[in-house]
């Protein structure tokens, strides 16, 4: 499969989603689509970087984007971080309401955030190495933690 | 969308509020890193702009250590999002030039911003 078709599903369950644990469901679905592409596309574009360490994978390519020092890389990293975010609190926060930041959103909200933000961040994986992962492709890690 | 107190929100607009549990974080530089871009958020939104505040994230699921977020609301769709975004990232790309390289790790590692439009 495609790292994207993670993201489609998600993309499908919120079309329809009535029920909070599809809500849930669609944000934490369409955060790994993300996450595994933008993983794909940042080994593409640095096919000679150190793989991720297993334990931190999510902060770590964060922060891969986050060092690049230009403007599309440290957008990635933006919205990464927060979709990361929004992900844990779908999974782990389970009342009615659930606090992101200071404030408290249903998880209807939070995933309308999330849609706003995967959106933004698919156009700008475009910009940073355009064309989709391709069938298969598997975000580089290792089991020992590395730093960097 | 957010479920918030109206009047709160007129009271803490126009300055940057830090919740207690982010405070033992906060360093110098940490607290101008926030106020630099806080300041350009307000520059950017003006009105606009209904609240900013940090605070602190712990992730579930990995073991990292604490992030201290600007989470800026703002009165914004999302077609006005991303070029927000934009001009928030510029302007902390700009600071980041007068940063040290440990200063530049640390708001990598530390730090990260929040944008939230109000208009889902």
């Amino acid at each position: 499969m495609r790292p994207l078709d993670f993201y489609r599903l998600g993309l499908r369950i919120a079309e329809t989603a009535a029920a909070e644990a599809e809500y849930r469901n669609a944000v934490g679905r369409i955060y790994y689509g993300l996450h595994h592409e933008a993983c794909c596309r940042y080994f593409r574009e640095n096919p000679d970087a150190a793989p991720l360490g297993r334990g931190s994978r999510h902060l770590r390519l964060i922060e891969r984007f986050s060092v690049s020092g230009d403007r599309t890389s440290n957008k990635i990293a933006v919205l990464l971080g927060r979709l990361s975010v929004m992900r844990n609190i779908s999974d782990y926060e389970l009342g009615s309401s659930v606090r992101y930041n200071n404030f408290l959103l249903s998880p209807g909200q939070l995933m309308g955030l999330a849609l706003i933000l995967a959106q933004e961040l698919l156009v700008t994986l475009d910009d940073y190495s355009p064309g989709d992962a391709p069938d298969g492709c598997e975000c580089r890690t290792v089991q020992r933690t590395v730093s960097n | 969308m957010a479920d918030r107190d109206n009047s709160s929100a007129l009271k803490d607009q126009g300055r940057l509020h830090f919740s207690m549990e982010a405070k033992p974080l906060l360093t110098n530089f940490r607290v101008h890193a926030f106020q630099t871009i806080y300041e350009s958020a307000r520059k950017e939104l003006g009105d606009l702009l209904i609240q900013a505040s940090v605070s602190v994230y712990y992730d579930h699921y990995e073991p990292v250590p604490p992030i201290l977020v600007l989470g800026i609301l703002a009165d914004i769709d999302g077609k006005r999002f991303g070029e927000v975004l934009d001009v928030l990232i510029d302007s902390i790309a700009t600071e980041s030039m007068l940063w040290s390289e440990a200063e530049k790790a640390d708001f990598n590692k530390i730090i990260q911003l929040d944008l939230i439009p109000t208009k889902i």
